[in-house]
């Protein structure tokens, strides 16, 4: 085995992991490069060279495996630049996208835009209403063919959207995912008309293929979604391919998926690499937990647009987001649930005129260009990152190692200009706000996160990471009230050590009704046939796939999970099926016993509702390759007290509870040893994060070299 | 097994990997003039004829990179000063009407930009590809009068930063800020050190590489360039138009990715004496940390049959 590479893109920068086989890791930042995000991606393939003194084309050459989560999707949809493309569908249903579902307006915006009622707008469609055709044709619910499709009728239609510069089409037919054969005879058609050596062939996504699930509004909007975003991704990813390979690398890219797996870019739907970076993470403090045995974890990535939220629970990750948001459209891909706000080091802090001069932080972010004022790229908008160096927490001698020098001079000036003297306060209390505000944001939107799936913060662990995670958690910890908060030496680079700890996989779906449960009767169905039908028919397809992938049938493990929901109720609930197969009713029983058990726990006993009969809507087969776990080498303790080299010069740093600025002591992150404690205030500088200890907290490092920060009992 | 291109051997020097030959990189400016028989003026103000000067003179002496924008009073005349032409050579003279707000969008900076764009799109494949814009400690001097532009560092900060990120998106490797006297008769201070702190954060977000071009300083003085803490450093002639002793070039590299090596394109005997010296050096530092370039802007007085014989005896 070689080296091991793992790439996430964020809003302001890039972050790189790599492992080699003998254990070594390096890591690195470097400014994301909106323009060409490959910019930044070689450039931190280079730092990352020079870390283990190689060459770029040695160390490439020696990679396994280059795992990247990527935003060239989002980017695609925010920027607009996916091709123009044609919608085929069902005659009579071609206002659907336009129509969408009842808070289409409010899906993706902001809060302090959703509450501009007079303003708020849907978003703009990504296919034009000329671009969309009707041709007459039905399938019923249970896959009969009631009107057939005209070929005639067809050809008519796609002239029609020819001529008007379609560059691809998406087919999105009514109860497709029922029986496709309709939408497969459209994609026949033009696939005759346009073969593939003529130069007018276009790309043909069937919503069947993409996500054959009911609500046809969602299973259009991933369709179309995907098909506008496959386009772009494939060139920027193929160009991306070639630069790797020119520079030395030979095995394939891959990329990490939503729903918490990672696959070849070459056997990947565009639509599941959205927000992969975040589930990443998740992942990596998943596997970090597993060494301390913690099951219930609280997982943050403050970095420098967003801060990122997920729970853990029971050690799994099982939270889903059934209609996640991918821009501003609701889709119904499988995607693990990780919310995210706009409040990172690079929040820009601003005076709300209409809220009588309140100061707010974000969700506006100054990126990476020009990024905070204190980066001397131009920026002149006061930020987090300003604050904190405002406030002494960061060197700005020591920002990324030293890497970027900081200027405190465009800090103060920024934050003095904007917000100290509209406000007619010193910097240092505006700069102080500004901390406060962004802390009291993120640590009320995680104790909702958290409180609102109906647990209690305080039974938590809290993971900070991100570039800024350490910095800010003695700040937004005091809100869940949780007795220990964990901080990664990856903790900055997170989402890319977290991709590191993926397996291969990917999820199956099938949208299929049933009534598994009735409580006139108080039965359980006995259509076990049927169940294993559809449970035989995704396990095929995903054995399928990943022999495709140069994966054999025995490495694969599979895992089935069902949205199931209690009859008249509108909200599903996925459950883990603790049966593949089933042989007898009984065993619908079981699965009716889980379910009930998860909503029990949920939303409490009183508010199970079996009365209504309980109903299985879909049906997820997620198929795993596993790969061998991580394993954090742990180390022998040493003394309480920190050695003299970890020791750096004290400098003057603001405590809020101390009122007033004080020489703090400044410790070195990699001159501390297993077992160093330090007492608040200090500050502890690694070469891509600070650690803000606050007074009553105490910094721990442990065995696997984490740092712990707790509150100081003495 | 295919022969490396100069942009392969040049990414090679700025990656700090070993090179396996010694790369030659001049800055061509009046030359093309005489290799395509039209006046500096006039092909200065036709991007296309400027472009295709360009690439036509590298391909006739197929030297292993291309620079774009040397001139110094390019960014003068963005910047707002009247330029006129004597003996085909631009001479700024200072604003009277104030500053403009968008330099890069200006005469012939705009064109500069598109010559930049254009020549890198055709020639990155095969050569480095170096844009070239005068220093702010310059620039300053140039815009508001001898000695006077220490105090105006800051009124000229932003229009820098645009311009260098105009540079930047024409997808150069590296981007030299040119400087003279201004810069190279004074100490090196903290307000030269945060401009080029700036400039060199806009252009690290770019991925290009600063370099610094210093021209007409005193030999004594060289050292003091290290406080910018450029990626590479180009000197030009000093004072008494001469190159300082080659150990002192060297010097003045260490601790960054490497120097230029400037060759006086018109005196062979010398190149030749610099190019073995330089030869040495490089095969003392297993071909790191070292470039051969021309001692300034190579100007239309150059010999074109010598410059030819020099650029035989070099890659053979």
């Amino acid at each position: 085995m070689g080296i091991s590479i793992s790439v996430d893109i964020g809003g302001t920068f890039t972050d790189f992991h790599a492992r080699s086989e003998d254990g070594n890791t390096e890591t690195t930042k470097t400014p994301t490069t909106h323009y060409d995000l490959s910019v930044g991606f070689m450039k931190g393939m280079k730092t990352l060279a020079r870390s283990f003194g190689k060459g770029l084309s040695d160390f490439l050459g020696q990679s396994d495996v280059v795992r990247y989560c990527t935003t060239m999707g989002t980017n695609a949809l925010i920027e607009r630049t996916g091709p123009k493309l044609g919608f085929i569908t069902t005659a009579g249903f071609e206002d659907a996208i336009f129509l969408g579902r009842a808070r289409s307006w409010a899906d993706g915006g902001s809060v302090l835009e959703n509450k501009d009622l007079a303003r708020i707008r849907k978003p703009e469609p990504l296919i034009q209403p000329e671009m969309v055709v009707g041709v007459r044709e039905r399938i019923d619910s249970f896959g009969n063919v009631v009107s057939p499709l005209r070929r005639e009728e067809v050809l008519e239609k796609l002239q029609h959207l020819v001529d008007r510069g379609a560059m691809g089409f998406v087919v999105g037919l009514l109860w497709s995912f029922s029986n496709p054969a309709h939408e497969r005879m459209i994609r026949e058609i033009i696939e005759e008309e346009y073969p593939e050596d003529y130069l007018g062939s276009m790309p043909v996504i069937l919503s069947s293929d993409v996500s054959p699930k009911s609500a046809e509004y969602t299973r259009f909007t991933t369709t179309i979604v995907n098909a506008y975003i496959h386009g772009v991704m494939a060139e920027k990813l193929n160009k991306l391919g070639n630069e790797l390979r020119d520079g030395g690398y030979r095995r394939p890219l891959v990329l990490v998926h939503n729903t918490g797996g990672m696959k070849k870019m070459s056997r990947t739907r565009a639509v599941l690499t959205h927000n992969a970076g975040p589930v990443a993470g998740l992942h990596g403090a998943l596997s970090v937990g597993a060494h301390y045995g913690h099951e219930k974890i609280i997982f943050t990535d403050m970095g420098g647009t967003s801060f990122d939220i997920g729970v853990i629970t029971g050690g799994e990750l099982k939270t889903y987001d059934f209609i996640p948001l991918i821009d501003r459209w609701r889709t119904n891909i499988p995607a693990i649930e990780v919310k995210s706000i706009g409040a990172g080091g690079g929040s820009i802090a601003w005076i709300n005129r209409l809220m009588d001069n309140a100061m707010e932080v974000g969700p506006q972010s100054a990126g990476s260009m020009p990024g905070p004022a204190c980066y001397d790229q131009g920026g002149r908008e006061p930020t987090v990152t300003d604050a904190d160096l405002l406030l002494g927490y960061l060197n700005p001698e020591n920002y990324l190692g030293g890497n970027m020098l900081l200027d405190p001079d465009l800090s103060q000036e920024a934050i003095k200009e904007r917000i100290a003297d509209p406000l007619g306060i010193d910097p240092v209390e505006a700069a102080l706000r500004i901390r406060q505000v962004v802390d009291a944001r993120m640590g009320q939107e995680v104790f909702n996160e958290v409180a609102l799936k109906g647990h209690d913060p305080r039974e938590f662990v809290l993971m900070a990471c991100g570039g800024a995670g350490a910095t800010h958690a003695c700040g937004f910890a005091p809100y869940l009230k949780v007795a220990k908060v964990i901080v990664s030496p990856y903790s900055s680079v997170f989402g890319a050590f977290g991709a590191s700890t993926l397996n291969i996989q990917q999820v199956w779906e099938m949208s299929k009704t049933m009534k598994i449960f009735q409580w006139a009767t108080q039965s359980y169905s006995e259509d076990v046939d049927e169940f294993n039908r559809v449970v035989a028919d995704l396990k095929n397809k995903a054995v399928r796939d990943l022999q495709l992938e140069g994966y054999r049938e025995d490495q694969i493990q599979f895992r089935l999970e069902l949205d199931m929901r209690y009859g008249m109720q509108y909200n599903l609930m996925k459950v883990v099926s603790p049966r593949l197969t089933l042989r007898n009713s009984d065993d619908f029983k079981v699965i009716c016993d889980t379910f009930t058990q998860q909503y029990a726990e949920v939303y409490s006993p009183e508010a199970t509702f079996p009365m209504g009969g309980i109903n299985l809507e879909c049906f997820h087969m997620t198929a795993v390759v596993a790969l061998p776990p991580l394993e954090l080498e742990a180390f022998e303790g040493n003394d309480q007290t920190p050695s003299g080299a970890a020791s750096l010069p004290a400098r003057e740093a603001f405590w809020a509870s101390l009122e007033g600025f004080m020489k703090t002591p400044v410790f070195a992150f990699n001159e501390l040893l297993v077992g160093n404690e330090i007492d608040g205030p200090a500050l502890v500088e690694a070469d891509d994060t600070t650690y803000v200890i606050e007074p009553g907290w105490r910094f721990v490092m442990d065995r696997f070299r984490n740092a712990v920060l707790e509150r100081n009992q003495a | 097994m295919t022969m490396a291109t100069g942009r392969e051997l040049f990414n090679n020097f700025l990656n700090d990997e070993p090179l396996p030959r010694p790369v030659f990189v001049p800055m061509i400016r009046g030359l093309l003039s005489r290799v395509d028989g039209l006046s500096m003026e006039r092909l200065m103000n036709d991007p296309t004829l400027w472009a295709n000067g360009l690439v036509r003179t590298h391909k006739l002496f197929r030297f292993d990179g291309v620079v774009v924008g040397l001139d110094f009073t390019l960014m003068a005349e963005a910047c707002g000063c009247e330029i006129t032409w004597e003996k085909d050579r631009p001479v700024a003279s200072p604003p009277l009407k104030g500053l403009y707000k968008k330099p890069e969008e200006v005469g012939r900076m705009k064109y500069a930009l598109e010559v930049a764009s254009r020549v890198f799109e055709v020639c990155q494949k095969d050569q480095a590809c170096i844009a070239a814009v005068t220093g702010p400690i310059t620039l300053a001097d140039m815009l508001f009068g001898p000695g006077k532009g220490a105090d105006h560092l800051e009124e000229i900060k932003q229009l820098m930063v645009q311009v260098a990120e105009a540079f930047c998106k024409t997808g150069p490797d590296v981007l030299i800020f040119l400087e003279g006297r201004p810069l190279a008769s004074t100490k090196i201070n903290l307000s030269h050190r945060k401009i080029y702190n700036t400039l060199k954060n806009i252009t690290g977000y770019y991925d290009v590489k600063t370099g610094l071009y210093v021209q007409r300083y005193a030999p004594s003085s060289v050292d003091q360039f290290k406080a910018l803490k450029m990626d590479l450093y180009v000197l030009g002639p000093s004072t008494d138009g001469t190159l300082p002793g080659i150990s002192r070039v060297w010097d003045l590299g260490v601790g960054a990715l490497g120097v230029g090596l400037g060759l006086p394109l018109d005196d062979l005997a010398a190149a030749r004496r610099l190019i073995k010296e330089g030869r040495k050096l490089y095969e003392t530092t297993g071909g790191r940390g070292i470039f051969f370039t021309s001692l300034g802007p190579a100007t239309r007085d150059v010999d074109l049959e010598t410059l030819h014989e020099l650029v035989q005896e070099f890659f053979h």
